[in-house]
């Protein structure tokens, strides 16, 4: 790796009233972002922890207004939410084992050269082709229909289990890694499922966390083929079932004694709590797996 | 079709204000086994059925769509099995998985269409068993009496080529029309006068909004054609004696689309010059019926244009919080129209209730029907404790009717404005042999608290206030619905969810063309004058083959 002089190593020495100002600019640019994408999570987080009163009314901005943790307790006694969440548990951690191993078990030999694999170019285009042009949803439903995954967690996790995206990111972090090491395993007499996982896995690891990331968000929010391929809400994940009870109107509820019920609790800090619960997994993966996520995307950057 | 089910869902949780029970007991008459409305099979039939749900629906321990009060009832009194096999939210959720079912020939044995063209497609591909004679046979009297309230005119759409493919699951509904709603307080702080016209009713608004012009809107308005129920062009436009979105009678045998008429372009114009002026909240395009209602709250409104239900729906919030009472309207018409107002009924989506070609029991729709019907509104059959609510009801949220996997209830179009006079009586005279229903007990019961509050110095809770506003005396909301019918000032759309070859290929975009056009106008992004060019365009577009179309079959009919 030849060492260049950055614009860090400098600014030690001294820096220049662009430069700056120029950082400036840059970190105000930049918290500006980061306040407005942080800006409807706190008032989410402020609306469920307020009292319904409040909400309806629309008096919450970033800080609770009476503060009530009744929508907590509500949600977390709801059956249909708590199976639901269940559903996408079970749903991620299996969808993201079958998804890495598909996608790494792919793009390994996509990876190795038209000598070493003959025919991978063919192959790397037909996995490609599937990132612009889909089957469609009708279509897709009768293959799921017919081949007996519908109403069961497979049908979540097997019609998308190899992202071609993905794959294309791990099959070029294989490529980048030196042609020498498997060449050295390779005279020792490894078999390629060795060399995969004793050489190129551990290696990909930063790659391999980066499509964790991915996928776990991915399978957490998916919400649609939830709806059509499971059949009875038992078996929906939480964002089908989330994002029923969000756009489906209270209006639907209206009677004496639900008018009375949805006054205590406002489907609007209701609502706001279950997406709190919903949302803080995913966030609570993302600082153990960061550092790698990193990494992995300015992986290209790292060659020398 | 979520509209359609909000509103349907309003209307029978007026109807009904059912509370729940773990199990229907037998009512205080068992159903008549040896009718051939009840008679149970002798042996469980298996009904499959696709729900359309309410997601946010909470259950007792244990039960959920597929298994409740209803089915456990329909098992146990009729020997009906219902089997859930899908389970969807409304509206185009519900649409989806039913357009799934259909492709993949996998269909439920009884069915409900989201709308007409569904039904039609289902009727073209045979996939329908052939309903002629059944419905008679079959049908509970009180639900063929219902039905032929309106003429029978719903009952019609479901006959095909001469036979009776499907039964209307609902009907034009007279409760979803166009009332002007004003705040009380408001306008006795201004020292306004109740308004006698529509233009009187704009100039209060706009008054409203000068006197705090910061922190008011003058006129809520968010559809641009038609919204959900309120804040939308349709009163305005009704007033001017305009029929926007719905086929109406064109005085010569035929009919005509109301959009395109000239009566419509002045409605529009009134919106933009509105707007112009900043009656209108300029990011109206935003907005939706939730924020609305957060306006409502928050004081920001003064009049709107909108349906019966505001009051129970986000008005008695606002009572609740700052005691804000509110006057209600009938649509006052325009200066410069001498003929009465009359208010148009709100389209319908031609949804049918249907049962699969090749069930081998297609009676057995009628049979749920009328354990629908019975055990929810008859007097004869209701359960005893459906009308009453106590805690554990409250606690779990729900009205029973609202569990019923098979979303149809024929109930009598009338009931909730025949309470209104009954629970006026009773109130202004104390006797109450005029509460003959018991939706009427229960009304007079909730008014009645609203009064007795009040005596007693105390503060009427928003509930109670909602129910004193709907049906006591001749300012109230029903009142108002009544005057509507006994004038005859109702106007129906004359297809009642009928489509066209044309209209399924074109109805979609042509609609969303009318919506663009409309806001743009209104927004100021073009000038009144284009409205010509929507005419134009809407009948280059298909217009001209649809209105063709539409008016060969009204004179076939």
């Amino acid at each position: 790796m030849t060492v260049e002089p950055t614009a860090s190593a400098r600014r030690g020495i001294r820096k220049s009233a662009g430069e700056r100002a120029f950082e400036i600019c840059n970190g105000a640019i930049l918290s500006l972002l980061a306040l407005l994408c942080l800006a409807p999570f706190v008032h989410i987080l402020a609306v469920s922890l307020s009292s319904s009163q409040a909400a309806t009314a629309g008096r919450v901005g970033f800080w609770p207004v009476d503060l009530s943790l009744n929508s907590y307790q509500y949600a977390t006694q709801n059956p249909v939410f708590i199976s639901a969440f269940g559903v996408t548990v079970r749903r991620v951690l299996l969808g993201v084992s079958v998804d890495t191993l598909l996608v790494t078990l792919a793009a390994y030999p996509l990876s190795k050269t038209n000598r070493e694999m003959p025919g991978r170019t063919i192959l790397a285009w037909i996995f490609v082709t599937t990132m612009f042009v889909g089957g469609g949803m009708i279509p897709s439903y009768l293959v799921v229909n017919a081949t007996g995954l519908r109403n069961t967690l497979w049908a979540l996790v097997i019609p998308g289990a190899v992202k071609p995206f993905n794959m294309t990111i791990l099959l070029n972090f294989f490529r980048q890694t030196p042609k020498d090491l498997e060449e050295s395993a390779l005279i020792d007499g490894a078999p390629q499922p060795k060399i995969l996982w004793y050489i190129y896995l551990p290696l990909a690891l930063p790659a391999l966390a980066t499509l964790t990331i991915f996928d776990t968000v991915g399978h957490w929010n998916e919400w649609f083929s939830g709806l059509i391929y499971m059949d009875k809400q038992v078996n929906q994940p939480l964002q089908t079932y989330l994002r029923g009870v969000i756009i489906q109107p209270d209006f639907t509820l209206l009677n004496q004694q639900q008018i009375e019920l949805m006054s205590k609790i406002s489907s609007k800090t209701y609502q706001a709590a279950q997406i709190m619960i919903a949302t803080t997994p995913v966030l609570a993966i993302y600082p153990f797996l960061q550092k790698y996520f990193i990494k992995g995307l300015t992986l290209g950057s790292l060659k020398g | 079709m979520r509209l359609t089910k909000r509103l349907a869902a309003l209307a029978v949780a007026l109807t009904t204000l059912a509370a729940a029970g773990l199990a229907f007991a037998q009512g205080p008459n068992p159903l008549p086994a040896d009718t051939p409305w009840f008679k149970p099979y002798e042996e469980p039939v298996t009904a499959r059925i696709g729900a359309s749900v309410n997601i946010a629906q909470t259950f007792p321990e244990g039960d959920s769509y597929s298994h409740n009060v209803w089915t456990r009832g329909l098992l146990e009194q009729l020997n009906i099995n219902v089997d859930v096999v899908w389970e969807a939210p409304g509206g185009s959720d519900y649409e989806t998985k039913l357009n799934l079912a259909i492709a993949s020939n996998d269909l439920p044995d009884i069915i409900l269409t989201a709308n007409y063209a569904q039904f039609m497609k289902l009727y073209n591909a045979g996939k329908l068993a052939d309903l002629t004679g059944l419905y008679e046979e079959y049908a509970y009297p009180v639900i063929q009496e219902n039905l032929m309230k309106d003429g029978g005119q719903s009952l019609s759409w479901g006959v095909l080529d001469g036979k009776r493919m499907g039964m209307p699951a609902e009907g034009a509904s007279m409760q979803q029309v166009r009332l002007v709603w004003i705040r009380a307080d408001w306008l006795e702080e201004l020292g306004l006068e109740e308004p006698k016209t529509m233009e009187d009713v704009l100039s209060i608004a706009k008054a409203f909004k000068d006197a705090d012009p910061d922190n008011r809107v003058g006129m809520p308005f968010f559809k641009a054609v038609i919204g959900d129920g309120m804040c939308d062009i349709q009163g305005v436009a009704n007033a001017y004696g305009a029929f926007p979105r719905i086929w109406i009678d064109d005085g010569e045998g035929g009919l005509k689309y109301g959009s395109i008429q000239p009566e419509f372009r002045k409605a529009i114009e009134i919106y933009a010059d509105l707007y112009k002026d900043g009656y209108i909240d300029p990011a109206f395009a935003s907005l939706d019926g939730g924020k609305v209602g957060e306006q409502l709250t928050t004081n920001k409104i003064g009049v709107i244009i909108g349906n019966s239900w505001l009051s129970s729906w986000p008005l008695n919030t606002l009572y609740d919080t700052d005691k804000v009472d509110w006057h209600v309207y009938p649509l006052l018409m325009s200066e410069t129209i001498d003929t009465p107002v009359k208010t148009q009924v709100p389209d319908i989506k031609g949804a049918h209730v249907v049962v699969r070609a090749g069930y081998e029991h297609p009676e057995l729709l009628f049979k749920w029907l009328n354990f629908s019907v019975a055990k929810t509104n008859d007097p004869l059959y209701a359960e005893p404790y459906a009308y009453h609510s106590d805690p554990p009801e409250i606690e779990h949220g729900f009205g029973y009717h609202m569990l019923n996997p098979l979303y149809v209830y024929y109930n009598d179009p009338m009931l909730n404005f025949n309470t209104q006079p009954h629970v006026t009586a009773a109130i202004d005279t104390g006797d109450l042999s005029s509460l003959t229903t018991a939706h009427d007990e229960t009304q007079y019961a909730n008014v009645k608290k609203w009064f007795d509050k009040v005596e007693a110095g105390e503060q009427p809770s928003g509930n109670d206030w909602n129910a004193w506003l709907s049906w006591y005396g001749p300012d109230s909301t029903f009142a108002i619905m009544n005057r509507y019918i006994a004038d005859g000032s109702l106007v129906y759309n004359q297809t009642y969810g009928y489509f066209t070859d044309t209209m399924v290929k074109e109805w979609g975009s042509l609609t969303s063309m009318e919506n663009e056009y409309v806001t743009q106008i209104i927004a100021g992004a073009r000038p009144i004058e284009d409205f010509d060019e929507f005419v134009e365009t809407w009948l280059a577009l298909g217009g001209e083959d649809i209105i063709k179309e539409i008016n060969e079959w009204h004179k076939a009919k």
